[in-house]
């Protein structure tokens, strides 16, 4: 299988993942196989490691952080053990930009930042957070996925979505932002009543 | 520093893409401006979340698309036992012809295995990586291995590191060992890399079973690559 990677990141960016769809069917089994062959690992780790995978794997083509995939089934299988062996949790990415903050900080803010960090690690606030997010419309979820979900900067937002200009984008998602943090204070008030 | 500023700052170090002025910029406003570190924090655990939320949903429906590996029943298993006990009896067998055909495939890797020789010792990185390189340059590919745990154990494992990994297996002919870690160094963009992992892993694979090495010798005499002759005259040696 040969992935044109521009073409790759397109679908991506459209929400088109029949490509990562197909990419699994074909050597999801291959690499869970040799997992659990070659390591001391069950098929539903084996799984889990595959899932974060391919995920991997989009990522590095949205961000453009790779050129060229001349073997599929062996980049896939690379990152399968990268990942195997390094032990990646899921808690450890979620904290990861936190943390990326905290690292840019002087000591002495460590108190007050562990506090915001505590706050925003919330359970119930994420759940909220999720949940205002799918009453935004589609509009605005396009823009704010784009930007949060897959990092893209302003410029090629503005391409991505056909928008007049930069600063039209920026508008529109300055306006999502403050719809979408009406929402969630509307769901934590209706909670706290 | 204006609201439309404030916000540019944000938009560039989640998208990853300050200058060093600008990281500067950021430091200071987090340090002096309070509101401001909340605002970053706020929004950078927003995209936490949010990506979080869509990989999982992804990552569950593509799922779907790989089938489970089949259960073992019982009875398969008493059977497996059987046909197990037979074909042990015959991998004997095979096992002693194969220590007596032995030497031609441990002349081979003598003949055209070449250690990785570019493992370089940057600043800053530990005795047992640096110990490591000496014994695998010196040929003492156990006593490498054993240095390049204790190291793996405090780096992030890269193409390099399966590479050398690797071709210290290759060195003590564990040809099995050997193929699992050129398999994630094939992934290299580095061309140098890449060459001497696929070289070497013809020659793991060649250790193993030399019917599943001819597709790679042949693919890399097809090539213009370092190792095309070479990989046409074991073609010619031990195929025709």
């Amino acid at each position: 299988m040969k992935i044109n990677l521009e073409e790759a990141r397109d679908q991506f960016l459209s929400g088109d993942h029949q490509l990562l769809a197909l990419i699994s069917e074909e050597y999801g089994l291959y690499c869970v196989r040799y997992l659990t062959s070659k390591h001391i690992c069950s098929q539903d780790e084996a799984r889990d490691c595959f899932g974060d995978a391919i995920i991997v794997v989009r990522d590095v083509i949205v961000s453009q952080k790779v050129k060229e995939i001349s073997n599929v089934r062996s980049y896939l299988l690379g990152i399968c053990l990268n990942l195997y062996r390094k032990g990646i949790e899921k808690e450890q990415r979620k904290a990861d930009k936190v943390d990326e903050i905290r690292s840019m900080l002087y000591e002495d803010n460590s108190n007050y930042l562990d506090e915001v960090i505590a706050r925003e690690n919330d359970v119930e606030s994420n759940r909220m957070v999720i949940e205002s997010f799918r009453e935004l419309s589609e509009g605005c979820r396009s823009i704010l996925h784009l930007y949060y979900v897959d990092g893209l900067k302003m410029i090629e937002i503005a391409k991505q979505l056909n928008m007049a200009s930069v600063n039209v984008a920026k508008t529109t998602k300055s306006r999502c932002y403050k719809k979408w943090m009406e929402i969630v204070d509307k769901f934590k008030n209706k909670e706290n009543v | 520093m204006s609201d439309a500023a404030e916000q540019d700052l944000i938009d560039k170090f989640l998208s990853n893409d300050l200058s060093d002025n600008e990281q500067k910029d950021l430091k200071s406003m987090l340090n002096d401006n309070p509101q401001f570190l909340k605002e970053v924090v706020h929004q950078g655990h927003l995209s936490d979340v949010l990506k979080n939320e869509y990989d999982e949903a992804l990552k569950a429906d593509l799922l779907t698309k790989v089938p489970l590996l089949p259960e073992r029943k019982e009875k398969a298993i008493s059977l497996f036992y059987y046909a197990a006990a037979a074909v042990s009896l015959i991998f004997v067998s095979i096992l002693v012809f194969a220590l007596i055909q032995n030497n031609d495939e441990k002349d081979l890797i003598s003949e055209y295995f070449e250690p990785y020789p570019v493992y370089s010792v940057e600043r800053g990185e530990t005795s047992s990586g640096i110990d490591g390189v000496e014994a695998y340059e010196s040929g003492n590919y156990q006593k490498a291995l054993d240095h390049f745990e204790q190291y793996g154990n405090l780096y992030q494992p890269d193409n390099r590191f399966n590479l050398v990994i690797g071709s210290s297996y290759l060195g003590l002919k564990q040809g099995g060992e050997a193929i699992r870690w050129f398999t994630p160094a094939l992934s290299s963009d580095d061309k140098v890399i890449f060459n001497v992992a696929n070289w070497n892993m013809a020659l793991s694979e060649y250790l193993v079973n030399p019917d599943l090495a001819y597709k790679r010798f042949q693919s890399i005499a097809g090539d213009a690559g370092p190792y095309q002759k070479k990989a046409q005259a074991i073609l010619k040696e031990r195929y025709e």
